[in-house]
């Protein structure tokens, strides 16, 4: 797998998706505690105007709600008071006063159910209680929602990469860098694939400081690591060992640009990275990718999540993907390729390179929702059927069938399940009218040291010709040929197919391949191919 | 202020602990393991077998399916040593597998699956789709439990809510049988949310539901064919089958809406189709949430033959359930048979050999047992607990039978025993306390001629009821007291 490990480590700092300015979200879910009338949280932090979705999940056999209300001092007492105030209505109002004290409130969570409480968080910073004001909670069943601003990100952020088996931080500065390049989002961190050992980083960049004063920086890291601030070591926690608790150190900052730099190294097994800072007048700010609530070790593991790791055979994972229908079945194929077979359409539908998946959503707690692929490169295809036979070259492709997990298949369509090779390499089946179809995908050789591509081989049986018939690769309103028989998707990504051909349908240009049968049947092989 | 309904799983343990002989709850699993001994199968090192169905294979091994999708096969199981591979990995959240015509059956969340391991090299390499196009939206709740075949090859699967209580896909709520050739038929609606599904040794079949919207308990229910089970949220699935032209099958029509707030026994004479719970497994006094249920046929596992065993997940036990049909309806008593297992026991399996199985996890919900998953193996080692054997409602009372010779004295002195009734609220809101209290009258007991069974004769039984009959004080002839003092009959109907 030599080969692997230097395709992955090529690839291990690519930047990770598209610039653009973090989205004011945050989901924060609070738990009520079985039989001790409680949150499982007191406290936590968030920034003014957040679009808050605060899920309440209540694990107590009684129900509980959920009120935010107006900074108070009282933990939110008085407002709940006047909720039992409410005597013989309580249950019909869910035991809501009206009250401009009341930011937000969840109805009365049935035992066992939850609620998603969706609200922008205040512009005025300060200490919201958030109580559950069912008659005789309200005492120990209360928390605090701490409006904070939080400070700068690392500007000018750049990361240098270095291959080598430390056990020690070395001298980067003595070493040449096999990558570099710069953090887009000026967020610290890296993509894993299956190879995660033996190479350092070296993240250089500017901090602003606006109001002079201490500031904090918590670093914790697996392994170890070496922060500094204007060329002087503040924070060192070097070696081999698991993250730990945060080191923390102080310095006094004048306001203006302070310069950055941290080096970190990993050897084998964890590789993780946290560092925050705090200043005077901003709350704790996250400066890598990866967060960790300090001082909490359950925040940790979730962090860590579940990765499904491809070695030697292929991995599959049947589940709630982001980008497939609820039907996905994800297939990760040893050399670092992965794809998704939706078969709710009988359609391939992701392919991407790298990390696999994470089955951290599914295989922790109750498991809801969808998982997006753990990887890069990200390659979504037509959300729709592959085959359709056309009445002439014009006719528009069918339309993506409706409300689809809710019913049949598509017209003519019925997926059949997949067969393992010896490497556990699926070939799926599924029909459409009176073809039998075969698919299956599997890593092809890379054209060049960092690249990647993955082989597509569609194989179609039907004991009599059938005219019209063709196989819809991609579409979309760019799409345009490289040079012959080459289609880039995305920048660096492209897919391969000889007998292709492009024609303008609507608003968009598809991609489509005219199927012919010989002695009853037709074989088709593209492949996807990404740069770096 | 509701009273919690932790107060209540107190309630109901005291009053169980009332006579004297019975042992303390810390002290109840020892005491059931002089007859039931519970070994741990070791599974292997390092991975996570959060167990959700289980089979016995043709050739001796266990097969174990796992809520994280893999099968496991173990070769002994029965030993100290078992030793395992995987046979399978990839389904999603398989609950229920069987192994049948040579290919094993799986109802995994999106479709029921059958698989081959062709070249035998111990691992399944051919995957086939059967069928079962159910709604499915990436909803947790949206789970699939399935059957082995039924004798027409078919399984049939129970299809949990939307959430706790909503049903946004087709069928949710439903039960609906896949066929080898593909095709579906809607078997019932009414369901909430399932935690097991099998076939009576007759060929009837069964599953659990959990308390909730629309169940005050929960409770064993019968799956009859064309049935309405009670809850009436996924019948939004008959207009959205209408408007897709997708067949209703036997269930022709929605059933009338049920008025929330009324009692189970007072709809079911309103709603046709309403087949009430056939046993109710009281909330917080036999469990929280109900799983799946196995038989033993073989009369090798004691003296229960022909009775129906339950696996419990909050509770980490499992019950046991007598039945008999009364007026063409189905009822029986619940018992609690078997305390302190590992972890949330899910699938259970009972082997030709009388070797009953369990296992499950505790993931999502938690259990007693407090491990997150566990496998475990129970064996009758011979003796013969003190236990009541069969309940059986009679027009004026119940009828025991006993798995000993009863003491005559303490058996025919009606203060031996004690009763109660009371049901639940048939109610959309969630759960339900128990109401309508009442406390019958024992007013005679008869002992029969060869001491093995008591004629209950009580001043009043109530239609719909649940009637807990206790006997803290009956007596064997070595002057023990029963095991599980206490069966718990939902009166569905009364015998003439």
């Amino acid at each position: 797998m030599q080969r692997n490990i230097f395709l992955f480590l090529v690839a291990l700092a690519l930047p990770l998706g598209a610039a653009e300015a973090p989205l004011a979200v945050r989901e924060v879910t609070i738990r009520t505690l079985a039989a001790q009338m409680k949150y499982d949280r007191v406290e936590f932090r968030v920034q003014p105007g957040t679009q808050l979705r605060l899920k309440l999940v209540n694990d107590d056999d009684m129900p509980h709600n959920l009120v935010v209300a107006r900074p108070s001092g009282d933990k939110g007492l008085a407002l709940a008071q006047k909720a039992w105030a409410l005597g013989e209505q309580g249950m019909a109002k869910q035991w809501i006063p009206e009250d401009p004290r009341v930011v937000a409130a969840t109805g009365m969570v049935a035992p066992h159910a939850e609620e998603v409480l969706a609200f922008e968080v205040p512009r005025e910073v300060g200490d919201y209680p958030f109580v559950c004001t069912f008659p005789g909670h309200a005492m120990v069943m209360n928390g605090v929602m701490r409006v904070m601003t939080e400070g700068p990100k690392l500007s000018e952020g750049k990361f240098a990469l270095y291959l080598g088996k430390w056990g020690q931080l070395p001298d980067f500065a003595q070493l040449t860098p096999l990558r570099q390049g710069a953090l887009e989002d000026g967020l610290i961190g890296w993509k894993f694939d299956d190879y995660r050992n033996d190479f350092g980083i070296r993240f250089t960049g500017k901090l602003e400081v606006k109001k002079e004063g201490v500031h904090q920086f918590f670093l914790a890291s697996d392994d170890g690591t070496r922060l500094s601030i204007d060329g002087k070591v503040l924070v060192q926690n070097d070696g081999v060992h698991p993250p730990g608790e945060y080191k923390v150190g102080k310095v006094g900052l004048k306001p203006g640009w302070h310069d950055f730099q941290l080096d970190y190294f990993q050897g084998t097994g964890g590789a993780e990275l946290f560092l925050a800072w705090e200043g005077p007048n901003f709350s704790k700010t996250w400066l890598t990718r990866t967060e960790r609530k300090i001082g909490e070790v359950a925040r940790q593991e979730k962090a860590k999540g579940l990765p499904l790791v491809v070695k030697d055979e292929a991995v599959i994972y049947r589940n709630f993907i982001e980008g497939m229908g609820a039907r996905g079945i994800a297939v990760g194929y040893p050399g670092g390729v992965n794809a998704g077979f939706d078969a709710d359409l009988c359609s391939l539908s992701l392919v991407w390179r790298g990390a696999f998946m994470d089955a951290q959503r599914h295989w922790t707690d109750r498991g809801s929702g969808y998982q997006p692929p753990l990887g890069y490169g990200v390659i979504a295809l037509p959300r729709n059927v592959p085959l359709a036979v056309l009445a002439n070259a014009q006719a528009a492709w069918p339309a993506m069938p409706k409300d689809l997990p809710n019913g049949d298949w598509p017209e003519g369509y019925r997926f059949g399940g997949y067969a393992l090779d010896k490497q556990g390499i699926p070939t799926f089946r599924y029909s459409f009218r009176d073809v039998a179809v075969e698919e299956r995908l599997e890593a092809a050789a890379p054209t060049a040291p960092g690249s990647a591509a993955l082989q597509r081989v569609i194989s179609l049986k039907c004991a009599h010709p059938v005219e019209g018939l063709f196989l819809r690769l991609a579409a979309g309103a760019g799409l345009a040929a490289g040079r012959e028989g080459v289609y880039p998707l995305e920048e660096g990504i492209a897919l391969h197919a000889a007998t292709a051909t492009l024609r303008q349908s609507a608003d968009q240009v598809e991609l489509l391949v005219p199927i012919v049968f010989q002695d009853g049947a037709a074989r088709i092989a593209v492949s996807y191919h990404w740069n770096h | 202020m509701p009273k919690p309904a932790i107060s209540l799983v107190l309630a109901a343990l005291s009053s169980l602990a009332c006579g004297q002989d019975v042992p303390p709850v810390a002290d109840l699993a020892k005491a059931e393991r002089d007859y039931y001994p519970v070994t741990s199968v070791p599974v292997p090192a390092g991975e996570v077998l959060e167990v959700s169905g289980l089979e016995m294979m043709p050739d001796g091994k266990l097969a174990v399916a796992t809520r994280r999708g893999e099968i496991w096969m173990a070769a002994q199981p029965g030993s100290d040593a078992p030793s395992w591979n995987r046979w399978a990995q990839g389904l999603h959240e398989p609950l229920g597998i069987s192994f049948s015509d040579g290919w094993m059956w799986a109802t995994q969340r999106p479709e029921v699956t059958r698989m081959k391991d062709r070249d035998g090299d111990g691992r399944a390499d051919l995957f086939e789709t059967v069928g079962g196009r159910w709604g499915i939206n990436g909803d947790y709740h949206e789970y699939a439990f399935g059957t082995r075949p039924d004798k027409d090859g078919a399984i049939w699967n129970v299809l949990c809510l939307t959430g706790s209580g909503d049903s946004r896909s087709l069928f949710r709520g439903w039960a609906v049988r896949v066929f080898p050739d593909g095709r579906s038929e809607a078997v019932a609606s009414g369901i909430r949310s399932p935690g097991g599904i099998g076939f009576a040794p007759d060929g009837e079949c069964f599953y659990t539901d959990n308390q909730g919207p629309w169940n005050g308990s929960s409770s064993l229910k019968h799956l009859k064919v064309g049935s309405f089970q009670g809850n009436p949220t996924g019948n939004n699935s008959f207009e959205i089958a209408a408007a897709k032209g997708i067949s209703t099958g036997v269930l022709k029509h929605r059933p009338e809406t049920p008025l929330s707030g009324s009692r189970i026994d007072v709809e079911r004479g309103k709603v046709a189709e309403f087949v009430p719970p056939a046993v109710v497994l009281p909330h917080g006094i036999l469990g929280h949430s109900p799983t799946g249920m196995c038989y033993d046929l073989s009369g090798k596992f004691g003296p229960f033959r022909g009775q129906m065993f339950i696996g419990e997940q909050t509770f980490s036990v499992l019950q046991r359930v007598f039945l008999e049909k009364v007026n063409g309806v189905w009822q029986g008593a619940a018992f609690q048979f078997l305390s302190g297992f590992g972890s949330g026991n899910i699938a259970t399996l009972m082997t030709p050999e009388g070797v009953l199985y369990t296992g499950g996890s505790d993931r999502g919900w938690g259990a007693k047992g407090g491990k997150p998953f566990a496998l475990e193996r129970v064996n009758w080692n011979g003796k013969v607990p003190y236990e009541i054997h069969e309940m059986r409602a009679k027009p004026d009372g119940f009828e025991l039978t006993f798995t000993q010779e009863v003491d005559r004295k303490t058996a025919a002195d009606p203060a031996s025993y004690a009763a109660s009734a009371w049901t639940y609220i048939y109610q959309g809101a969630y759960g339900s306390p128990e109401v309508d209290k009442l406390t019958p009258t024992i007013l005679s007991a008869e002992v029969a001629g060869d001491g093995r069974s008591v004629r209950l004769k009580l001043d009043k039984l109530t239609k719909g009821h649940v009637h807990a009959i206790s006997a803290p004080g009956l007596r064997n002839a070595a002057g023990q007291g029963l095991l599980h003092a206490t069966g718990y009959y939902t009166l569905n109907e009364i015998p003439q």
